[in-house]
């Protein structure tokens, strides 16, 4: 069979997309995770009820569009209110799944979208928390997709915005007061997968098809990254995945061929 | 009831005062940027402001009107974006102190402010480093189950502004689209200004009530501002162009900001001002463009009372 060209981008977009079910509901971010929710719509999951953080409920696949609210996202939704009703839903454990970016994410699975270095004077400030801390506190099944390099994958991060697994410990979220269930689940980055086992990120597979390799991981993460037993390639993506990905959901290529916006 | 219709000038000039705490509603839809500028043209400084991610209100930071920003998410903060606004800041000396939050526990401060309550509970912010740096944000018990929550201080700003589709003169207003922080935010308030596309007959308002924000009681001062929310977009009227003006500006270091703040905030008198400004530039072609041609329309809501029979 010949082998299908893609581009890396096109991978962490798929690979985002195949952890969406259909009928999931779904807190999803600004940027790539809004490309993945909307090809997993036009392919496996019809039936995914996507809610924007600034009041946007809706079923209808929309255009793309650079920012979280724009004309676009608003239009033929099911429902426009506000923050307090869609952080609400979330914090009642509505929500099944939630896509997040930041800034960094560490071994434990905690996101700074806020600073590194001191707070007081940091060494490269973030904007801000905006809903990464909501959606790391309240929603279940976190995926965050997030550019993998050395300085984004720090061992511990120096402001935990949104929390992951706090120390690692068992437990650590729920002592804490945080709902059952929640916390990160999934990081999809542009050189594998990882889950989260007893608090600590594993990395599951490898975009081996894109020419990423184990020392590239090893590379740009900022820690002895764990290893799953069961390290797989990462399945590629598929002739349908890349033809609904560039026809119906990116004609224009501004997320395929763009910076990456995360 | 009173009519509150006055110019951008007046209302910014009688309701916004040095070291007030301001409110910007406007959630990345319909931001209030005609008044943001007027405020820049007037100089009003030691500002508090509170946006509602509000991408447009950088220009007041970089004129070093922001004394404290009590914020969630301000795109400007990003280093790598090399934003002259926080430059520029950065090198005067007047970088704001930062009152950090939530999108969810900002709108839960707004809406403890909206109830006339001191803070308000959730489970947001929890195990977050977010209430370490922010003295307004504490932990307690929950009085009847005993869980761990976090409490979040209500906020009142001094004067809420809002950019809305249509408000009848006494200040009724009505926006509708995606809501953002607007509600809580511009309810909580001690004073509002409305800013509006379209003055509309109160009759307009009535007949459809469910569509209004922020009632006429409320509200302090009425302008008429079409196109007020230019560069960003508004349902049912235009499209925006954040592209082209971040993309005019933002990154583009001292030379950028200086020439769009002289030529288009500065150098014009008021927005009608600036439109016009813009069109000679552009061409008449660039709002026709953004502006929405074919709207949607739902079917009509029906309100009506019964007549006394006989």
């Amino acid at each position: 069979m010949k082998p299908i060209d893609y581009t890396i981008k096109e991978q962490m977009i798929v690979s985002a997309a195949r952890e969406i079910k259909d009928h999931d509901i779904i807190y999803a971010g600004v940027g790539l995770p809004n490309v993945a929710v909307l090809l997993a719509k036009f392919s496996h999951a019809p039936n995914a009820t996507v809610v924007y953080e600034t009041g946007i409920v809706r079923i209808e696949p929309c255009i793309l569009g650079l920012g979280v609210d724009t004309l676009p996202t608003q239009y033929r939704s099911d429902m426009l209110t506000d923050v307090l009703y869609v952080n609400s839903l979330a914090q009642r454990g509505f929500f099944t799944l939630g896509f997040l970016g930041g800034g960094q994410i560490d071994r434990r699975g905690n996101i700074n979208s806020t600073c590194a270095g001191s707070y007081r004077s940091p060494s490269l400030r973030f904007p801000g928390s905006g809903g990464c801390c909501d959606i790391a506190t309240l929603c279940r099944n976190v995926i965050v997709v997030i550019e993998q390099k050395k300085y984004r994958f720090p061992e511990r991060v120096d402001y935990v915005t949104g929390p992951g697994y706090l120390d690692g410990k068992e437990g650590s979220r729920e002592k804490l007061g945080l709902p059952p269930g929640t916390g990160p689940a999934r990081v999809v980055t542009n050189l594998g997968v990882y889950s989260f086992h007893q608090g600590e990120m594993v990395l599951d597979s490898i975009h081996s098809g894109a020419g990423i390799t184990l020392e590239d991981i090893r590379q740009n993460t900022g820690w002895e990254i764990r290893i799953s037993d069961d390290l797989k390639e990462t399945v590629p993506p598929t002739e349908e995945e890349l033809r609904l990905l560039r026809e119906r959901v990116d004609p224009a290529q501004k997320f395929i061929k763009g910076k990456l916006v995360l | 009831m009173n009519d509150k219709v006055m110019t951008m000038k007046q209302a910014i000039k009688a309701f916004v005062k040095p070291g007030d705490k301001v409110f910007f509603a406007g959630m990345q839809h319909g931001e209030p940027v005609a008044a943001i500028h007027e405020i820049v043209r007037q100089k009003i400084n030691h500002l508090t402001v509170i946006p509602a991610l509000t991408l447009t209100f950088g220009v007041m930071v970089g004129e070093g009107l922001v004394d404290r920003l009590v914020m969630a998410f301000v795109r400007d903060l990003f280093d790598r974006r090399e934003s002259y606004t926080i430059i520029k800041a950065k090198r005067n000396h007047c970088y704001p102190e930062l009152e950090e939050y939530s999108h969810y526990a900002l709108c839960l401060a707004l809406v403890a402010g909206e109830m006339g309550i001191s803070f308000m509970p959730t489970k947001c912010l929890l195990g977050s480093d977010i209430e370490k740096y922010n003295r307004n944000i504490r932990r307690m018990k929950c009085p009847f189950t005993g869980e761990e929550i976090v409490a979040v201080k209500a906020i009142n700003p001094d004067v809420g502004i809002i950019h809305v589709q249509r408000a009848d003169r006494h200040g009724n207003a009505q926006k509708w689209g995606s809501l953002g922080m607007d509600r809580m935010g511009i309810n909580a308030s001690k004073k509002v200004i409305v800013t509006a596309e379209e003055i509309v007959d109160s009759d307009v308002v009535r007949r459809d009530p469910n569509r209004t924000i922020v009632p006429g009681m409320r509200v302090s001062a009425v302008v008429e501002e079409p196109w007020g929310s230019y560069p960003t977009h508004l349902t049912g009227c235009y499209d925006g162009d954040l592209p082209g003006y971040l993309g005019g500006m933002e990154g583009k270091g001292a030379e950028a900001y200086e020439s769009y703040m002289s030529e288009f905030v500065y150098g014009v008198a008021d927005r009608g001002d600036l439109i016009r400004k813009i069109k000679a530039l552009k061409g008449d072609a660039y709002f026709d463009r953004l502006r929405l041609k074919e709207k949607v329309f739902s079917e009509p809501i029906g309100t009506g009372i019964l007549r006394p029979q006989g």
